[in-house]
C-alpha cells in the first residue's frame, strides 16, 4: 500500500539546474514551430538560417554536453545581426521589429543552460507567436498559433528542476504526448473563460499609439501604377480580396466593376496616377436613383490605400476620400481588416461639364513615343470620324484581330502600344485599355486607365461575392461632348466572356478550371463561407458590437462598469465548468474494482470491529483480523493474501480471470456471527 | 540593510500573528492526521509567473491598441490557461494527508530518517510535490489512492523528545507560474536517545552465562519443570508431561541472577550528570550487542534485570527521558 520517495537513494530525483536533452529538443521544437508561423512573410534566407540555428543548438547539446561557449556565440550574434540587417532592414517597422524578435529568441535558445534560461524562452514564445496577427488574422492560423501556446505550456511542465520519477526514463516522443493531452485537455477547458473575455473585455476606443509600421511591403494586389506584365502575377492568385454581401437588388455581373485607381499618366509603357486630382466629397455626377446599390464589403488588409467600390460610389466610407475621378483613397495603408458600408449607383453621367485642367491632362502623350500607333489615331480623324465612330473603330478593329491570352508574348516599355497594336496583337485586359487609352489621346478624345476587380464569384453556401486577386482587371473611361465619362472595356471587344462570366471562365487552361467542378465548387464554397463567418464574427467583432451583446439583459447605454459585471458574471461560471471539467479528467478513468472491492471488504470487518490502520498493508491487516475473528480466519486470511498478489505482483496484475473471481469474493465477503 | 529588512519581516508576521491568528493558526502543531483543505493551501506567483504575468500584459495592451481580435483571442486563451493552472496547483494539495510519521532509533548528534506517510484518497495522481524545510528539500509524488512514503532528515541535538518542525509541502505543478504552499506540523515526537559515551570503559561486574548460574524467576528463559503449586496461573501448566506423571507439572522460566550486570546511575558518583547518562547509554548498547542481561538503576526507577530489544528500548527511552 505504500510508497517510497527517499532523497538520497533515488538517483532518478536528483535536482538539475541543467537543461536536459529531451528539455532542449521540447524547446527547439517549440521555437520551430513559432518560426515556421512566420515562415510565410519572412526573407526564405533568414527563416532557413534560423532554422539551422534551431537544429544546431540541438546538435551541440547532445553531442557536445556543454554550454555554447563565448567564442562562438559573439560571431553567431554579428552574424545573425548581419543577416538581419541585410535581409529585414532596420528593425523599425513591423516587417524588421518581428523578425528582430525571433532572432533574438533564437540566439536565446542557442544561450540557453538552466531551467530559468528555458522558462524565459517559453515566455518569450508567447509573444513572438501572437505577432503573427500583425500579418495575418485567417482562421487557420488562429488555430495553429493556439496550439503553439498549448506546445508552449506543455513545454513549462517539462521544465522542472526535478524530473518526474516515473517519466524521466521515457521517450521525448511519450512525454510530449502526454504533456501536450494534459495541457490539450486544459485549454480546452479554458476556452470558454477565454470566450467569455473576449466578449466582455471593455475595448479601447482610441489606440495609446500608431501604427507601428509602413505598409505596402511586397504583397501582390492592384497597386497605383499599371506597369506591363503586372497584372500577370494576378491572375493565379487566388487570395480574396474583399467579400461583398448586398442590401437588395444584386447587379449584373457585367455592372461589376469594382473601382481602384484610376491612371492618368502615360510614360514609357507605364500608367500612373494625377497626383494632382481634386478630393470632391460630393462627386459632379447625375444618377438614376433606381439604380443605387446599397451593399456591405469585408475588405482585407491590402496594404494599399485604395477602398474598391462598385463604379460610381455616391459618398466616401469614413477614414477615405472620394477624389473627383471617383476613386476611394484612404489617407493610411489598410493594414488591418475593414467593414465598410457602402452605396453605389450603376447608371449615371459623370462629369458632364468638364473640370478645368481634366481634359488636358486626358490628353496629354509623351512626344514621340509609339508613332503608328498615333499615324493610325489621326488617319481615323482625317478620315472625319466622329468620337463614337473613332470608339466603334478602334472596338472593331481589337474584335477583328486581336486574341485574348494570359499568356502574351512580352513588350518593350517603349514602344509597348506599337508592338501591340501591329505585331503581337496577343494580351489581356492590361495591353487593351493601355493602348485603347493611347489609341483615344492620339485621336483627340481624352481617356484615362481605370484599374480594380471586375466580377466575383457567387457564394452560393452564403449568398455573397467573393472577389479574388485573380479578379484584377483595367479597363478604360473616355469623355464624350454630353455624356461626360463613359466606361469603354476594351477587352470586353475581344473577349466579352471575360466580363459575363469572370477572369478565369475562358482564358485559363483547363487544367486551373477544376474547382469549378460541382462537387468541389460547392466545398470550397462552405470553406470560404466560414473564413467569411470568421471575419464577420471574430476579426470584426468591435466596441460597437460588444454594445449590442448586452442589449438583450436591458443594457441600453453600455458603460465599461457593465462590461466588467458582465465579464466577472460570465468568467466566474465559465471559470467553475473549465475547473470542474478539468479536474474530472484528472481523476482515476474509472477506480480500480479491486480497489473498491477491497475497501468494501474492509468496511464489513470495520463494522465486526477490525479497523484498518491507514498504513497497514493488505496481509498484516487480514492477520489481525483472522486473530481477531477465529471462526472465519481461513477466509480472511486466503483473500488478504490474492488481494496483495493481484494488486502489488507484476506478474501477477494482468490475470483477469483472478482479479474477476477475487472481486466476487471480496464483494461476497460477511462477518458471519459466531456459532 | 538585509538584516534590517529581515528584522522588520519578522515583526511583521509576529505582529500579525498576534493580531490575525486565524490567518496564522495552521503553524501551530497539530495532531495527526493532518488533512490539507483549501483554507489552508496558500498560493502566490513564483518569479517566473510574474515575468509571464508582463508578458501577457504586453500582449494584451499590444491586441488591444490595435484591435486585433485573433491576438486578443490567443492571449486571452494563454491568460485562461494560466488562471485554470491556478486551481490546478491549489488541487494538488487539497485532499492530501499526513496520517502517520515513522523515525528509526536514534541518538542525539546522529541524524535520523523520519518518514512522512502522505495519502491520498481522491483518486488522482499528484506529481511534483515538495516537501520542504530550512534548505533541505523532497521530491515527491503521491501516487492515487496510495499511501507514499517520503523520507526526510532530521539532525538531532539533545535527547528527549523532537518535534519535527514544521514543514512547508509545496508544489509549482504544472507550469511553474504559481506556487501552492501549505504547512505541516504535526503535534507527534520523535524520542531521541541520549548520545552514547565513546571511549567508555568495559561493563561493571562483566559476566557471561556459565553452568551454575543462579536464576531467579519469573523470567524468559526455560529452566525446567517444577512441582504446581498453589497460584501457579493453569497456562503454566504442562499438560502432556504431566499426564506421562502423577503429579501435576508446570513449567518454570528464570533469569539468570548471579552474575547479572548491574549498570547503577548512581555508582558513577564522580561524573557530571549527562556524563553518566551518555556512559549508561553506552552501556546499555554493549550489553544488547553481546545480548547480556541487565539491571538499569536510575534515580527514582529500577529496570531488570532483562535482555531483549522491549528491555533496551525501555531503557534508553528512561535514560533519555531523564530530567
Amino acid at each position: 500500500m505504500t510508497r517510497r520517495a527517499t532523497q538520497p537513494s533515488n538517483a532518478t530525483l536528483e535536482p538539475s539546474r541543467l537543461i536536459g536533452a529531451q528539455q532542449m529538443q521540447a524547446l527547439a521544437l517549440l521555437l520551430g514551430a513559432s518560426l515556421l508561423a512566420h515562415a510565410g512573410w519572412m526573407s526564405i534566407t533568414l527563416t532557413l538560417y534560423l532554422a539551422a540555428l534551431i537544429a544546431l543548438r540541438v546538435w551541440w547539446h547532445v553531442a557536445m554536453a556543454r554550454a555554447v561557449p563565448m567564442p562562438i556565440r559573439v560571431p553567431l550574434l554579428i552574424l545573425t545581426f548581419t543577416l538581419l540587417f541585410i535581409t529585414s532592414g532596420t528593425p523599425v517597422g513591423r516587417d524588421g521589429g518581428v523578425a528582430m524578435l525571433l532572432s533574438l529568441a533564437v540566439l536565446k535558445l542557442v544561450e540557453t543552460r538552466v531551467v530559468r534560461d528555458g522558462r524565459m524562452l517559453v515566455a518569450a514564445v508567447f509573444f513572438v507567436a501572437m505577432t503573427e496577427f500583425l500579418f495575418s488574422q485567417g482562421m487557420l492560423i488562429t488555430v495553429y498559433l493556439g496550439l503553439v501556446a498549448v506546445g508552449a505550456f506543455a513545454s513549462l511542465t517539462l521544465l522542472r528542476k526535478y524530473p518526474d520519477s516515473a517519466q524521466s526514463t521515457q521517450l521525448l516522443g511519450a512525454r510530449l504526448h502526454a504533456a501536450l493531452t494534459a495541457v490539450g485537455r486544459m485549454a480546452l477547458a479554458a476556452l470558454p473563460l477565454a470566450a467569455a473575455a473576449f466578449l466582455f473585455f471593455p475595448r479601447l476606443g482610441e489606440p495609446l499609439w500608431g501604427a507601428p509600421w509602413r505598409g505596402s511591403e511586397g504583397r501582390t494586389g492592384i497597386s497605383d501604377e499599371m506597369r506591363p506584365g503586372m497584372f500577370s502575377k494576378l491572375w493565379t492568385d487566388d487570395t480574396p480580396v474583399f467579400r461583398v454581401t448586398f442590401d437588395g437588388r444584386v447587379p449584373q455581373t457585367r455592372d461589376l466593376y469594382w473601382r481602384g485607381p484610376v491612371l492618368w499618366n502615360f510614360d514609357k509603357g507605364t500608367w500612373s496616377l494625377g497626383r494632382w486630382i481634386g478630393r470632391g466629397d460630393i462627386l459632379p455626377i447625375r444618377y438614376r436613383v433606381e439604380s443605387v446599390v446599397r451593399y456591405e464589403v469585408l475588405l482585407e488588409a491590402t496594404e494599399m490605400n485604395w477602398y474598391f467600390p462598385l463604379d460610381l460610389p455616391l459618398r466616401p466610407a469614413p477614414d477615405s476620400q472620394l477624389m473627383v475621378d471617383g476613386q476611394m483613397v484612404t489617407s493610411k495603408p489598410i493594414i488591418a481588416p475593414k467593414r465598410l458600408n457602402l452605396e453605389s449607383a450603376t447608371e449615371f453621367a459623370f462629369e458632364e461639364t468638364p473640370i478645368r485642367g481634366h481634359r488636358w491632362a486626358a490628353l496629354r502623350l509623351p512626344p514621340g513615343s509609339n508613332p503608328r500607333a498615333i499615324a493610325l489615331a489621326q488617319q481615323w480623324r482625317a478620315e472625319g470620324k466622329s468620337d463614337s465612330e473613332i470608339i466603334e473603330a478602334a472596338l472593331k478593329m481589337f474584335n477583328a484581330n486581336f486574341t485574348y491570352t494570359l499568356e502574351p508574348p512580352p513588350l518593350a516599355p517603349e514602344r509597348s502600344v506599337d508592338d501591340f497594336l501591329f505585331e503581337t496583337r496577343m494580351g489581356y485586359c492590361e495591353h487593351f485599355s493601355s493602348s485603347f487609352a493611347f489609341l483615344m489621346r492620339a485621336a483627340g478624345i481624352p481617356a484615362r486607365v481605370v484599374t480594380g476587380y471586375q466580377g466575383g464569384y457567387w457564394n452560393r453556401s452564403g449568398s455573397y461575392l467573393v472577389v479574388r486577386n485573380s479578379d484584377a482587371h483595367a479597363w478604360t473611361e473616355v469623355w464624350l461632348q454630353g455624356r461626360g465619362w463613359v466606361r469603354t472595356d476594351p477587352t470586353s471587344a475581344v473577349a466579352p466572356e471575360r466580363i459575363i462570366r469572370g477572369s478565369n471562365a475562358d482564358a485559363l487552361p483547363a487544367a486551373m478550371r477544376w474547382y469549378h467542378n460541382n462537387w468541389a465548387a460547392s466545398w470550397l464554397d462552405r470553406v470560404d463561407h466560414v473564413t467569411r463567418w470568421w471575419r464577420r464574427r471574430i476579426v470584426d467583432f468591435d466596441a460597437l458590437r460588444q454594445e449590442k451583446l448586452l442589449v438583450p439583459f436591458g443594457v441600453v447605454q453600455t458603460q465599461w462598469q457593465h462590461l466588467v459585471m458582465a465579464l466577472a458574471a460570465a468568467g466566474g461560471i465559465a471559470l467553475a465548468i473549465g475547473v470542474w471539467w478539468s479536474m474530472r479528467g484528472m481523476q482515476l478513468r474509472a477506480r480500480d474494482p479491486l480497489l473498491k472491492a477491497w475497501k468494501q471488504f474492509a468496511n464489513r470487518l470495520a463494522r465486526a470491529g477490525v479497523i484498518r490502520a491507514v498504513d497497514e498493508g493488505p496481509i498484516s491487516f487480514s492477520q489481525r483480523a483472522a486473530r481477531q475473528l477465529p471462526h472465519i480466519a481461513a477466509n480472511i486470511l486466503k483473500l488478504g493474501e490474492e488481494f496483495a498478489g493481484l494488486r502489488y505482483d507484476p506478474a501477477r496484475a494482468p490475470d483477469r480471470p483472478a482479479r474477476e473471481a477475487l472481486i466476487g469474493n471480496l464483494r461476497r465477503f460477511r462477518v458471519r456471527a459466531q456459532t | 540593510m538585509r538584516l534590517l529588512v529581515e528584522s522588520w519581516w519578522q515583526r511583521l508576521i509576529g505582529l500579525a500573528e498576534r493580531r490575525l491568528p486565524a490567518l496564522t493558526r495552521h503553524r501551530l502543531p497539530e495532531s495527526l492526521p493532518i488533512r490539507l483543505h483549501r483554507r489552508r493551501i496558500y498560493i502566490l506567483p513564483t518569479r517566473f509567473g510574474l515575468i509571464f504575468g508582463v508578458v501577457v500584459f504586453a500582449m494584451l495592451l499590444g491586441a488591444l491598441n490595435f484591435n486585433n481580435n485573433p491576438a486578443l483571442l490567443l492571449t486571452f486563451l494563454v491568460a485562461s490557461i494560466a488562471v485554470l493552472s491556478f486551481h490546478h496547483s491549489v488541487a494538488q494539495l487539497r485532499g492530501i494527508s499526513l496520517v502517520a510519521l515513522r523515525a528509526d532509533r536514534v541518538h542525539a548528534g546522529d541524524h535520523v530518517e523520519v518518514q512522512f506517510c502522505i495519502h491520498e484518497d481522491e483518486g488522482r495522481h499528484r506529481p511534483a510535490l515538495m516537501l520542504e524545510q530550512d534548505g533541505q528539500e523532497v521530491c515527491c509524488s503521491a501516487v492515487a489512492e496510495q499511501t507514499t512514503l517520503v523520507c526526510v532528515q532530521l539532525a538531532t541535538t539533545r535527547r528527549g523528545w523532537q518535534s519535527v518542525g514544521r514543514w512547508r509541502l509545496w508544489t509549482e505543478y504544472p507550469f511553474g507560474i504559481v506556487w501552492a504552499w501549505s504547512y505541516l506540523h504535526p503535534e507527534q515526537k520523535i524520542l531521541v536517545f541520549p548520545p552514547p559515551e565513546t571511549e567508555a570503559p568495559s561493563l561493571p561486574g562483566e559476566a557471561r552465562n556459565e553452568p551454575g548460574t543462579q536464576y531467579r524467576a519469573p523470567g524468559d528463559d526455560w529452566v525446567g519443570l517444577r512441582d504446581h503449586r498453589a497460584g501457579d496461573p493453569p497456562r503454566l501448566v504442562a499438560w502432556r508431561a504431566s499426564a506421562h506423571s502423577d503429579r501435576l507439572l508446570v513449567k518454570e522460566f528464570a533469569d539468570p541472577v548471579g552474575k547479572a550486570v548491574v549498570l547503577d546511575y548512581a555508582a558513577l558518583g564522580a561524573l557530571a550528570h549527562e556524563h553518566r547518562i551518555s556512559r549508561l547509554t553506552r552501556w546499555v548498547l554493549i550489553a544488547e550487542s553481546r545480548q547480556l542481561s541487565f539491571r538499569l538503576r536510575l534515580p527514582g526507577n529500577d529496570l531488570g534485570p532483562g535482555t531483549g530489544p522491549d528491555h533496551v528500548l525501555a531503557c534508553l527511552r528512561e535514560l533519555a527521558l531523564l530530567p
